[in-house]
């Protein structure tokens, strides 16, 4: 790596005089580092705050230092405790441990069904001809733009009911929430892979039918392997939709001793509990899942989200 | 091929053999809790599934049946429901169905029976359903009680005079009614018929005594109508408002102008386009709902502008392929939007805030940046820009890539300017490939909830919450209208959200014909 960037410098240098990179290349590093230090500074100043032990949003930056000396707080931890990461797995008022538990497994469970679901319907409607199909996909249109955040009274009405029926699966419970995740994700994710499927060309598949596979070993060994971007965009977006979402899951789960992250760290810093501290070393943890799945996915992402999404 | 096939056979009996069981089992639960609508979805279900995976051919249907099911069940009833809902008074003191709310009326309306003897009960349970287990002071007899009445019991066990413990059930204590607040509740709950004539119901005053007691209000089935005891006034069911009322009610008047001459709770009727209508007439409503709708749009559209113009003027910066350090910039460029909203709104609100924030230190003043209206809105859009413009500049990176390179050096050869080649060349093409994306990322601002709670909850408030706030969105007002305060207004919040769904609808087609003429210029 080293060996090329050197080469390129020596094959660069020559051609380039000072004035000359500046009005080429120079300008280009000045905007990119201004803008890197707008993308970066809120995240390492949370993590000072979070290395920080007495953990209120005044003591993570001397109050002695103003202006440009404040600065430095933004971008460099002033003092070093692991403090807080501790003290959030020991608060059973605000279990941090369980939220995270809850959050993952919802975000999991939800992302994966909802995309092999998705798939296996978006399968139908890209590959087969039936009655209804134009209606289905208009349906399937119409439904994207009512996200279920509007039907918040309703799903809050119907899972009270069925807590009353099927204890355990109703509201206050994790299943009851990845239940309504997997219905709200259905229509967006099967129109995207569907638009997908239709760029793998069908001959693929008619010379496959015709060395004899079968239409399970067609969808599965081939059009879902081909497809593999859109199936990985649509997982980081829906879990990365579910591990955000606050409206639902508050409504469906409430009680903070048992909730997901979004409805949970807000309680570190509202009302008189002003808890940065926590607050900070909760939101460095909970940031480590979605990282995670967006550096496995990240390669896809780009060519994922133009062409899976573009195409209808 | 046949041994494999048998297997297949076999994995599929089995799966569906289990669907079927746990089917069956959540019908009877469903029909033993009268729940009708459930009955009838999940016996479709049951058929449709068998009929679909044991008949040969509907292969279309075998791969959309287990989306489909889940689809119609958790977003098109609730989307069908909030529709109906929008046409109804649904909210406080109008929650549940009319009988339950006849119930409601004669239980809330209780009081002791004057000279009622103190019965010796203990608290039973058999399959999660709690009993009363009753021993009759003039008899001495043991009984169990119910909610629909009252059975011997001959086979109860006795510790003195009072019966304690009946084969088959489980005798519950204190500690296991507190320890189970399922079980307490339905203890609570429990209202006895023990004279149907009089009206006398036999309730627990503790977990060892029960007393009779008797309604205020005597209700006639025959007319549907309460008469209340001491005082002969009449109360009849009034579908118009879902409520029992006298003839002196005025339904122009407001709840408190006609206290006394309505019984709560109510259960919800179908109220016609009112709940639109008010949004839009009633001066009240229509002052608050205006500056909400134009914020919202004007969020959804300046968030699509500043992220996407953001994003693109960063692909550009970075598009030269001879500038170094370019996976460095694009990691740090796109943390932001690997980072959950939960963490960086409430991050952006700690830095903001007046008194502690580092951005006021740096800045040595005291501004209440989310404390004032137009610097509140202009920190939601900065705040918003910070989160947002990453997914842009993926985006658009990906889209740049795609515009085949001889087209733009075509536009040099023929001497154009590297501005004019990118503003008659590139932009037009790019702009085919991420119109939909930035119509989809409206429809996801214009209800963008999770940023607007945790930064501002849609404050500052120039009045009570109610009212809206100077940054709410239509659906931070909506969950407020359902959810936030005392008096839920459930059929109100739901046309809103009707509304928010013709506009989003409405702007997304429009978005989608703008589309669709670039792609013929394209062409």
């Amino acid at each position: 790596m080293s060996a090329t960037k050197e080469t390129s410098t020596l094959r660069a240098a020559p051609r380039m005089s000072f004035g000359r990179w500046i009005t080429t290349m120079g300008w280009r590093h000045a905007i990119a580092i201004a803008a890197v230090l707008f993308a970066i500074f809120p995240i390492t100043y949370i993590i000072g705050v979070a290395l920080n032990p007495v953990g209120s949003l005044s003591s993570a930056c001397p109050p002695t230092k103003t202006g440009l000396s404040a600065v430095t707080c933004l971008f460099i931890p002033q003092t070093f405790s692991l403090e807080n990461f501790s003290a959030i797995f020991n608060d059973p008022r605000l279990p941090y441990g369980i939220w995270f538990r809850n959050s993952l497994t919802v975000a999991l469970v939800a992302a994966t069904l909802s995309t092999l679901m998705s798939a296996s319907a978006a399968f139908a409607f890209s590959r087969m001809r039936f009655k209804g199909r134009r209606p289905g996909l208009l349906a399937l249109v119409l439904l994207q733009m009512f996200p279920q955040i509007l039907a918040i009274t309703a799903i809050f009405i119907l899972m009270t009911k069925i807590s009353e029926v099927f204890p355990g699966m109703g509201s206050g419970t994790v299943t009851g929430l990845i239940l309504i995740y997997l219905g709200g994700s259905l229509g967006v994710n099967t129109y995207l892979i569907k638009g997908f499927f239709d760029t793998v060309p069908v001959e693929i598949d008619e010379s496959a039918k015709i060395d004899g596979a079968s239409h399970v070993r067609i969808f599965f060994g081939l059009v879902l392997r081909l497809s593999a971007p859109v199936m990985v965009v649509v997982f980081f977006v829906t879990f990365t939709f579910v591990f955000n979402e606050l409206a639902i899951a508050q409504t469906l789960l409430p009680n903070t001793t048992d909730t997901t992250l979004a409805v949970g760290m807000q309680t570190y810093v509202s009302g008189n509990l002003q808890e940065w501290g926590k607050f900070a070393a909760g939101a460095l943890l909970a940031a480590v899942p979605m990282i995670t799945v967006f550096a496995f996915t990240q390669k896809y992402l780009v060519t994922g989200l133009t062409s899976g999404a573009v195409k209808g | 091929m046949p041994l494999g096939s048998l297997n297949a056979w076999i994995v599929k009996l089995v799966i569906l053999g289990l669907i079927d069981v746990l089917g069956i089992w959540a019908v009877l639960k469903a029909y033993g809790a009268n729940w009708w609508l459930a009955v009838g979805f999940l016996v479709v279900v049951l058929v449709l599934v068998n009929i679909t995976y044991f008949r040969r051919g509907g292969l279309p249907l075998k791969y959309m049946l287990p989306g489909l099911i889940f689809l119609v069940a958790f977003q098109l009833y609730p989307a069908g429901y909030t529709f109906y809902a929008s046409f109804t008074n649904l909210g406080t003191g109008h929650l549940i169905s009319q009988e339950e709310a006849r119930k409601s009326i004669q239980v809330q309306n209780e009081k002791p029976v004057e000279g009622s003897p103190s019965f010796d009960v203990r608290p039973i349970e058999k399959g999660g359903d709690v009993s009363m287990l009753i021993t009759d002071p003039e008899t001495g007899a043991a009984l169990i009680g119910t909610n629909d009445g009252v059975t011997p019991a001959p086979d109860a066990e006795f510790t003195g005079a009072a019966a304690t413990a009946v084969p088959d059930y489980r005798t519950l204590n204190l500690g296991q009614l507190t320890g189970d607040p399922e079980l307490d509740a339905q203890w609570r709950a429990l209202a006895v018929p023990w004279d149907t004539e009089l009206g006398y119901n036999l309730r627990q005053s503790s977990p060892t005594r029960a007393e009779l007691r008797q309604s205020d209000f005597a209700y006639d089935a025959q007319t549907d109508t309460f008469t209340d005891t001491t005082t002969g006034t009449v109360f009849s069911a009034n579908q118009s408002v879902g409520l029992y009322t006298t003839d002196a009610f005025d339904p122009d008047s407001t709840n408190r102008q006609n206290e006394g001459q309505f019984l709560t709770p109510g259960w919800p009727v179908g109220v016609g386009l009112n709940n639109y209508t008010t949004v839009l007439t009633d001066p009240g409503v229509r002052a608050n709902f205006l500056p909400i709708l134009i914020w919202s749009f004007v969020f959804a559209i300046g968030t699509v502008l500043m992220q996407f113009g953001f994003g693109l003027a960063m692909a550009l910066v970075m598009q030269d392929k001879r500038m170094r350090g370019q996976r460095f910039y694009r990691i740090a460029l796109v943390l932001p939007y690997s980072l959950p909203i939960f963490m960086t709104a409430l991050v952006w609100r700690g830095m903001l805030n007046r008194d502690f924030g580092i951005i006021n230190q740096i800045l040595g003043v005291n501004i209440d940046w989310l404390g004032d209206g137009s610097l509140a809105k202009l920190s939601v859009l900065i705040v918003n820009l910070w989160i947002g413009y990453a997914y842009m500049l993926l985006v658009v990176t990906g889209a740049l890539t795609a515009i085949p390179q001889d087209l733009k050096e075509a536009a040099f050869v023929d001497g154009a300017s590297a501005f004019r080649a990118f503003r008659t060349i590139v932009l037009p093409l790019l702009m085919v490939s991420v119109s939909p994306l930035l119509i989809a990322s409206f429809s996801f601002n214009f209800n963008n909830f999770t940023l607007i709670q945790l930064l501002t909850n849609g404050g500052p408030f120039a009045g009570s919450p109610i009212q809206g706030g100077q940054t709410d969105l239509l659906i931070t007002y909506t969950y407020r209208l359902a959810f936030g305060t005392n008096e839920q207004l459930l059929g109100f919040a739901s046309a809103i959200s009707m509304i928010i769904f013709i506009i989003v609808a409405a702007v997304s087609a429009y978005g989608f014909r703008l589309t669709k003429r670039l792609e013929e210029i394209k062409q």
